[in-house]
């Protein structure tokens, strides 16, 4: 997808090859992510607290004008004044106006991405008033001309010589020390003159209590206490999704904001500031004043719009973006709009720019889902995704003519490629490459999936089992006792059925009679490309070929992780109406969920193995991840004899699908998939076994590994159907 | 009689010390103005501190206890052009959180917030009574002082910090470098 203001395979191709961001990015998100696992894992009421954040924000959003109302009173009793700034312009017009109805030349200000959001700064300068940014981040950002690529970290993209380079460039230095602690130390001499020649402290805040009209900043440098302790006037701006009722309501936020951010209990600093606070100060002549500006600028319409609703719960932690797999390769500067980043950042760009601008970067989003595992206010990150590419997608017109169609199907364009002769011979022929990448941009680089030459069903009848096939309306099978469905997806169907056959000959062993049964495609190809009905379609169609098993309650057990977890996660968004999609979410388990559930009969068969000493590297698939499944295929992996199961740290594996296939994300996911293939390296040149066996779920991830490391994966159900023999 | 150690000033200590300040166990007025008189002389030439008046304050006699020893106790206030030149401020604390290692300074009069930001050095006074074990205990009291009438607070986990440049931990970035807790054990000299 081009977008007429970017070019962003340029943009992804200059941050691919860009020595800071590539040595930087990685490293700091990952140690971010880090931390925020330890801090939440030794916090035993964090799901009850994201529960307690969560209904808040809901009740806050819901009652937002009751909530604007009470601030402003509260505000004014305790000698304030509340502005509202229906858009980013207004919000200038008023900053620029306190400043000069209070006299003041110079502004010292603390990080905020809502000033960043409203271009604040450039408009104090046009309007006289001298600024200057605090935060070190910031700092260094307003020295380099540069602009923030995290929300939280504004110079994530940064290597230290740039930091230098920043400061020789920007204080005009002939000698620049070298260490982060002695750039720090000039930092905080220059600015303390700053701090203290100021009239105007700006901050955002954090969270403003509507009750008692007071402001909570969040901070770690200690900037934002002199910003709103030292100068004559102090502005805080914040958009009015920042409201929460009651002192009572922000318990649950300290808990959460600094564990998600930076994996700490609480910040350094937290500052609670209610009124202009005090009167006489030895630094300032006469009375200090407090502003609040209000700031909506789209929120009160993403407050009426059922998607971007769940954007306003935000808390800004950035915990998301730590996680996400594109953002750490290529950054925030890429995978991001003008302000916002990644996921989150595209429904916030949505809301406070329009579609067209969340529509340049949306595309990036891989859809692995680890962001909606990391946030502390549970929004469904990649849900908010997937419906605002719907709309960018109903906006531009559907690509591709019918094949792009297919490619939203993978099931009929695996059935489309068998019945034509030579078709997957033909498809690697230079020109017809050439085409797939301009009419469906299907990257040429990319090898096409191989057909196996039988599909998983119709080896299974040449074996005298079973099969329930949709298309055909299929022999009918009747749910009975002792019966389990294996549920054939798209790829375990025609292309990897060695999966396929292991889990049926695992399940007989166990004593299950097994049908396989196959049909629709679960929505997921045609989701992750913003096509939701097409999704919508697919997804009822196979809900009404498994339900009749699904009511009988015969276990349905799938092997490819995003198709389940689109049938268990993503169906009751697609079927809303549909009382069943919630039986089938039930019903269907990635298979290695039943054989912990079955782990006595598990064992009886593996028994009979001999121990094989080896180190099976195991990659869990992103969305089998977040879905809570894969701790379920590291402990059935390791009942298996001999074998020591170790897992990759990568979040994804960057396939992700369709993702690898496209022309504009092909490089991230390539460059993705390249760092899965190093941590996979390392580990087996640090295991003590001379051989490992690298295992994985997901057909993206093996496509992924294979094509890249040149190792061949297998799934994991095939290691423990040679271990049951 | 020795002084009997809180159940969470452990924790605290260990907290506050993780994230890099240190934590003091003293007891009685003595006491307390000799560790504040051994930082004024180590960070200040004129053994000079800039202060927030507190109840602690008070009830230790801490002006009378310091100045007997050379040290100027100089309120924010009355601190007039001098007030960004002191290298360590003093405050007291309401309450703290052991583990998070939090103090909870608050205050409605006066210039309460310099003395904690300005300063390269801060010193805390914290009655060993009142130290929580987690926000979940501290927060009820603190909404109640909150609802009284106590409306501006800082609370302080640890020195002035920044990861931002090569991801290096730096302290003493806006705030002060050094952050020393001197808990007060409840017994002599202190009226609870």
């Amino acid at each position: 997808m081009s977008s007429p203001g970017r070019d962003l395979e340029s943009e992804i191709r200059a941050a691919l090859t860009d020595p800071s961001i590539q040595q930087a990015v990685g490293p700091a998100t990952r140690a971010v992510a880090t931390a925020r696992q330890a801090a939440v894992a030794d916090f035993a009421a964090y799901d009850a607290a994201r529960d307690k954040a969560r209904a808040i924000k809901e009740r806050a959003i819901e009652r937002l004008p009751e909530l604007i109302a009470m601030a402003e009173e509260a505000v004014g009793l305790a000698g304030g004044t509340v502005h509202h700034a229906e858009d980013a312009e207004a919000a200038c017009r008023i900053v620029a106006d306190i400043a000069r109805q209070e006299d003041c030349r110079t502004a010292v200000k603390s990080k905020s991405m809502t000033s960043e959001e409203v271009g604040l700064n450039a408009a104090l300068e046009s309007a006289g008033i001298e600024v200057r940014e605090t935060d070190l981040g910031e700092y260094i950002v307003q020295l380099d001309g540069d602009r923030p690529s995290h929300i939280v970290a504004p110079i994530l993209h940064k290597s230290v010589e740039d930091v230098r380079q920043a400061f020789r460039r920007g204080l005009d230095l002939d000698e620049v020390p070298e260490s982060a602690a002695a750039l720090t130390q000039l930092a905080r001499r220059r600015l303390r003159d700053e701090f203290l020649a100021a009239d105007l402290g700006i901050t955002g805040a954090n969270f403003v209590i509507a009750e008692s009209g007071t402001v909570v900043v969040v901070e770690n440098e200690g900037n934002a206490r002199l910003c709103t302790q030292v100068p004559r006037v102090h502005v805080a701006l914040a958009g009015v999704e920042k409201l929460i009722p009651a002192m009572a309501d922000l318990q649950p936020f300290l808990e959460l904001l600094p564990r998600s951010a930076t994996g700490q209990l609480l910040s350094v600093y937290l500052s609670i500031l209610t009124g202009p606070g005090w009167g006489r100060s030895p630094l300032v002549e006469g009375a200090r004043s407090f502003h609040l500006v209000l700031l909506d600028n789209g929120r009160m319409a993403m407050r009426e719009d059922p998607v971007l609703r769940e954007a306003l719960y935000c808390i800004r932690c950035g915990a998301c973006l730590n996680v996400c797999a594109p953002y750490q390769a290529v950054g925030g500067h890429v995978y991001g709009g003008p302000t916002y980043q990644s996921g989150i950042g595209a429904a916030w760009e949505a809301g406070v720019r329009g579609l067209d601008t969340a529509s340049e970067f949306a595309h990036l989003c891989s859809a692995c889902t680890r962001c909606h595992d990391v946030c502390p206010v549970r929004i469904d990150i990649p849900w908010l995704n997937s419906s605002l590419r719907g709309r960018i997608e109903l906006k531009a017109g559907t690509r591709g003519g019918r094949l792009g169609e297919l490619l939203r199907e993978p099931r009929r364009l695996y059935e489309r490629i068998r019945r034509t002769p030579g078709a997957s011979w033909l498809a690697e022929f230079p020109p017809v490459r050439a085409y797939l990448q301009k009419a469906a941009d299907i990257d040429r680089r990319r090898p096409l999936p191989e057909l196996a030459p039988l599909t998983l069903t119709e080896w299974y009848e040449q074996q005298g089992g079973s099969v329930v096939r949709e298309a055909e309306g299929g022999s009918r099978v009747d749910p009975a006792p002792g019966m389990a469905v294996l549920w054939a997806d798209c790829h375990s169907e025609h292309i990897e059925v060695a999966a396929g056959r292991a889990a049926v000959r695992v399940l007989e062993r166990l004593g299950y009679d097994v049908v396989v049964v196959t049909g629709s495609c679960c929505g997921r190809a045609a989701l992750s490309q913003g096509d939701l009905p097409s999704a919508q379609r697919q997804a009822a169609s196979l809900l009404g070929l498994l339900e009749p098993f699904a009511e009988a309650g015969v276990p349905i057990l799938g092997l490819e992780p995003s198709c389940v977890s689109c049938v268990v996660c993503e169906h009751e968004h697609l079927l809303p109406d549909e009382p069943n999609a919630m039986i089938l979410a039930v019903r269907v388990q990635e298979i290695f969920e039943f054989l912990r559930d079955n782990a006595a009969a598990l064992d009886d068969i593996l028994s009979c193995a001999t121990p094989q000493d080896r180190t099976v590297l195991v990659h869990g698939h992103c969305q089998q991840k977040t879905a809570g499944w894969y701790p379920a295929l590291l402990e059935t992996l390791g009942r298996v004899p001999g074998a020591k199961v170790q897992g990759t740290a990568a979040e994804c594996c960057g396939m992700a699908g369709s993702y690898g296939y496209k022309t504009g994300t092909y490089e991230i996911s390539r460059e993705l998939g390249r760092r899965l293939v190093g941590e996979i390296d390392d580990l087996a040149a640090a295991s003590d076994h001379g051989s490992c066996e690298v295992a994985a779920c997901g057909t993206s991830c093996r496509t992924q590994l294979r094509e890249l490391g040149g190792t061949a994966p297998r799934h994991p159900i095939e290691l423990i159907e040679e271990a049951s023999r | 009689m020795p002084a009997p150690i809180q159940p969470h000033q452990e924790t605290f200590a260990a907290a506050v010390r993780a994230l890099g300040g240190s934590v003091r166990a003293v007891q009685g007025t003595s006491e307390v103005a000799a560790a504040v008189e051994a930082i004024a002389r180590e960070h200040s030439e004129s053994a000079a501190v800039l202060y927030e008046p507190g109840a602690l304050i008070d009830d230790l006699g801490l002006h009378l206890a310091l100045r007997a020893r050379g040290v100027q106790l100089v309120t924010v206030e009355s601190s007039a052009e001098r007030t960004a030149a002191f290298e360590v401020g003093l405050t007291c604390a309401e309450m703290a959180i052991a583990q998070s290692g939090t103090v909870l300074v608050g205050g409605d009069v006066g210039g309460w917030g310099l003395a904690a930001a300005l300063p390269w050095v801060h010193v805390v006074l914290l009655r060993s009574s009142d130290i929580e074990p987690d926000l979940a205990t501290a927060f009820p009291r603190f909404e109640q002082a909150f609802a009284r009438g106590r409306r501006n607070w800082v609370w302080v986990s640890g020195p002035s910090k920044t990861a931002d440049i090569g991801m290096k931990l730096v302290t003493g970035v806006h705030g002060p470098n050094t952050l020393v807790v001197l808990v007060v054990q409840e017994h002599v000299g202190v009226t609870p």
